[in-house]
């Protein structure tokens, strides 16, 4: 909880500091002044695949906390788990929040055969964990 | 240089509806108590196929339906599903839609979004309705006593892997079927996110697996995606070390990406390693999977590979053009054979020699040609299986199909006209013929019912019977509708055979009520018709309580007749050899004349007309009196006729000319062959010569 105790800065403080701050501290900080929430739909398949990348290219450079609520997900498939470990991979080498979110047997388990945890769901047993 | 794609539709369309065939028949063989996991995976490899194709190619509503299909499929597989008759139906009915969005994609017409909607619903319902996890026992069943082993297997999909139609997460989770599984995912090839094509796959992995299973067992659950991948299977010692190097799945299929395994890695690339228990060997990971195979040969798309079966497909209008030539060649064989008869000098024994080897040779030359254009009958059959089953539960009978013979072969050409007469024959059987249980079993019957297709060679032609063990044909009845329509004389006697014959009449039916099936009274003068087309015939066999059999005799292909020569003046006309049943001479006491219906004679207990061939084509004959010149009895539509000839000139294969296409049509001949001489014979289409002659004596 230690991260949400930076929310209230304002955003002049914000700049007046970024020079002397770490681009993950930076980004962290921003994300303290709010979240961008994406709920993925119940079916994820190459179908959709184009249009589920324009949704998170929306969000890639967000300087807020992203959530992905996979909680409405019934079918996930692999083209649609690549787009969001390269998702949540880019936005860990920027050093920028990413969250998922929401109970989903089946994304967890695209996640546990795909060996996607360590992007995805560092912690299988409690889904809504910052990575 | 992007690939036209288009250039492949044809042959996946082909492909596609031989593969809805085959996934029918697999279907129709799946025992709903205990389903046998390979024909559930011959299923599902043909929906994974289709699937793959369409995706490929941008059937966008067909790969999404296939999807689904695959995906209940999947759950069969591996047991967490059921093979109900409910499941059974929904996946024929998938057929059924699949093949008529093919239909539809092919011609570009408008499918039946509703249609498929509402399936595809019901598909997904299904899926939904899994029980919890069951274990699966397709591949685990040849390796279950297997010893305890561990594997490390290298998985690298190429770009185009998604795009036809795979998913690592359903081979990843079969593959947990056979043992513990530690994952590590390569993402060293997943560019930037900004420049990730969604499309392509660039993940690799590497997978420990640890479990009583066989290497081969773990090379299966890849094969859907051979050619699509590079795989390495390697067995682990107990200390970790790889024991054996096991063949690359590259190897076997050496087939090749359509575009490179990924763009460059990014700048900052980080593989990672996920794991059950967090010993994946992501740097071995990377080392058995980046090093794809050297050398792949193109791969086309397509259901089933080219060299395969070591067959290849050509168009039908090529080996006409072979076909074509080779009656030519035919033709001018027997010019030279003639020419050879009359020459004479010290070479002429050689030459006829040589003639009489050219002509062996041009025998064996049109055999092989037209063996080119012979399919097994199967191709037909194969449709009865789900026709029976679908009628049997909608008329609420029981029956068994029986097929023999299916491998006999015929021409493609009456292959695809005699499917209508079949099915025709088929429904009758069992509207018709087969009774109802409770009724069969009155008769000391068995409950269920037989209806047996039969196909094989008799001579030169072919015979496909089609009987069932039914009701039989009602004598009395017949008779008594064919008065009622007066297609019968009130006090007129029949036999048997002319009484069968009445349901071949335009506008027969016995049926008490018309169905959707048969009863129309429509029908069996088209089939009858439809056979005579084909240069064939049809025959009934019945015994009231006891079944039908109807007999269709047609012939091996329709390009090349045997044929009788017979002249009439300086004319030579060609008499088909099946459709003669005598020839004699007759004496001028034998004939009589009868007003209005021309000269008639005495053969074998009946009166047959005579048809003068030289009044009916207007020419000049050498023979006047009948006592002069030979009567041909022939038989055509069910009627025997004497065809009055000057002479028979002898029996020989001639090669059919289309009159139709060339000139135009003329009633009473059928087509034209070029003689020996080079002069051109009329072959004589006796049906019509018939009617021609019947019509002219109303007249």
């Amino acid at each position: 909880m230690k991260k949400r105790a930076l929310s209230g800065r304002t955003k002049h403080a914000r700049r007046d500091t970024a020079p002397r701050l770490k681009r993950g501290a930076r980004a962290r900080r921003a994300a303290a002044g709010g979240t961008n929430a994406l709920a993925l739909h119940a079916e994820c398949t190459l179908a959709d695949a184009e249009t589920l990348k324009m949704r998170l290219t929306s969000l890639i450079r967000s300087v807020k906390l992203v959530t992905v609520d996979v909680g409405a997900v019934r079918r996930i498939d692999t083209a649609s788990m690549q787009l969001l470990a390269a998702f949540a991979r880019d936005r860990r080498l920027s050093e920028l929040p990413v969250k998922v979110s929401g109970e989903s047997a089946v994304f967890d388990e695209a996640v546990r055969l795909l060996g996607l945890r360590e992007l995805l769901r560092p912690s299988m047993r409690a889904p809504a964990t910052d990575i | 240089m992007s690939l036209d794609l288009a250039q492949f539709h044809d042959a996946f369309f082909e492909e596609s509806f031989e593969a809805l065939d085959a996934m029918e028949t697999a279907l129709l063989q799946l025992d709903v108590g205990a389903p046998d996991p390979e024909i559930i995976n011959t299923i599902f490899r043909v929906a994974h196929s289709i699937k793959g194709g369409s995706a490929t190619f941008g059937f966008g509503e067909i790969a999404s339906f296939t999807h689904s299909l695959e995906t209940l499929l999947d759950e069969l597989r591996a047991s967490r599903l059921a093979v109900s008759d409910s499941i059974s139906n929904l996946l024929l009915k998938s057929v059924d839609v699949m093949r008529d969005m093919l239909r539809a994609v092919q011609g570009k017409l408008p499918t039946d979004a509703q249609r498929v909607a509402d399936l595809q619903f019901d598909l997904e319902l299904a899926i939904a309705q899994k029980d919890a996890p069951r274990p699966a026992e397709s591949a685990k069943t040849a390796a279950s006593g297997a010893p305890e082993a561990r594997f490390r297997i290298g998985f690298r999909p190429y770009a185009q892997f998604f795009a036809r139609g795979n998913d690592a997460i359903r081979m990843f989770r079969e593959l947990s079927t056979l043992g513990r599984l530690e994952v590590a995912t390569d993402v060293l090839q997943l560019p930037a996110f900004a420049e990730l094509d969604p499309q392509a796959c660039h993940m690799g992995w590497s997978i420990e697996l640890t479990g009583a299973t066989t290497e081969e067992a773990i090379r299966e659950v890849f094969d859907w995606a051979t050619g699509e991948s590079d795989l390495e299977v390697r067995r682990l010692s107990a200390d970790g070390g790889e024991t054996a190097a096991v063949k690359p799945h590259t190897s076997e299929t050496s087939a090749a990406p359509a575009t490179p395994p990924g763009p460059a890695a990014v700048a900052t690339p980080i593989a990672l390693a996920s794991a059950t228990a967090g010993t994946a060997d992501a740097a071995g990971h990377a080392e058995a999977s980046g090093k794809p195979e050297a050398h792949r040969k193109a791969e086309a798309p397509s259901i089933t590979g080219v060299g395969d079966s070591g067959s290849i497909r050509v168009s039908v209008e090529k080996i006409d053009e072979l076909m074509n030539t080779v009656g030519e060649l035919v033709i001018t064989q027997a010019m030279l054979s003639q020419l050879g008869r009359n020459l004479e000098g010290p070479s002429a024994d050689q030459f006829r020699s040589s003639l009489a080897q050219l002509e062996r040779n041009m025998r064996e030359l049109q055999e092989s040609v037209m063996r080119v254009r012979m399919l097994p009958i199967s191709f037909v059959f194969s449709r009865f299986p789900r026709m029976v089953r679908d009628l049997a539960q909608r008329l609420g009978k029981q029956i068994e199909l029986k097929l023999t013979g299916e491998h006999t072969e015929l021409d493609k050409t009456v292959l695809e006209k005699i499917g209508d007469p079949l099915v025709h024959l088929v429904r009758n059987s069992i509207d018709h013929g087969i009774e109802k249980p409770e009724a069969r079993l009155a008769n000391g019957k068995l409950a269920a019912g037989v209806v047996h297709l039969d196909a094989c060679h008799r001579g030169g032609n072919i015979a496909v019977e089609v009987s069932d063990d039914g009701s039989g044909l009602d004598k009395d009845r017949i008779l008594a509708k064919a008065r009622e329509r007066g297609l019968a004389g009130a006090t007129e006697a029949l036999t048997d055979e002319q009484i069968h014959e009445l349901i071949f009449l335009p506008g027969f039916s016995t049926a008490e009520h018309t169905t959707d099936l048969s009863g129309r009274g429509v029908g069996m003068d088209v089939v009858r018709r439809n056979i005579k087309e084909l240069g064939g015939k049809i025959e009934v066999r019945t015994e009231r309580g006891r079944g039908s059999r109807f007999i269709i005799t047609l012939p091996l292909t329709l390009a090349i007749v045997d044929g009788q020569s017979v002249s009439v003046g300086s004319e030579t006309y060609i008499v088909p050899l099946t459709s003669i049943v005598e020839s004699l001479q007759l004496s001028s006491g034998s004939v009589n004349r009868l007003s209005g219906r021309g000269e008639v004679f005495a053969f074998r207990g009946h009166y047959l007309p005579v048809i003068r061939l030289h009044e009916i084509f207007g020419i000049e004959s050498r023979a006047r009196e009948l006592s002069e010149g030979l009567v041909v009895v022939v038989e055509g539509d069910g009627r025997r006729v004497g065809l009055f000839v000057d002479d028979l000139l002898g029996q020989q294969q001639v090669v059919i000319k289309s009159l139709d296409t060339n000139y135009g049509h003329v009633e009473g001949v059928s087509g034209a062959t070029i003689l020996g001489d080079g002069s051109v014979a009329l072959i004589l289409d006796l049906p019509g010569l018939i009617r021609l002659t019947s019509l002219r004596a109303a007249a």
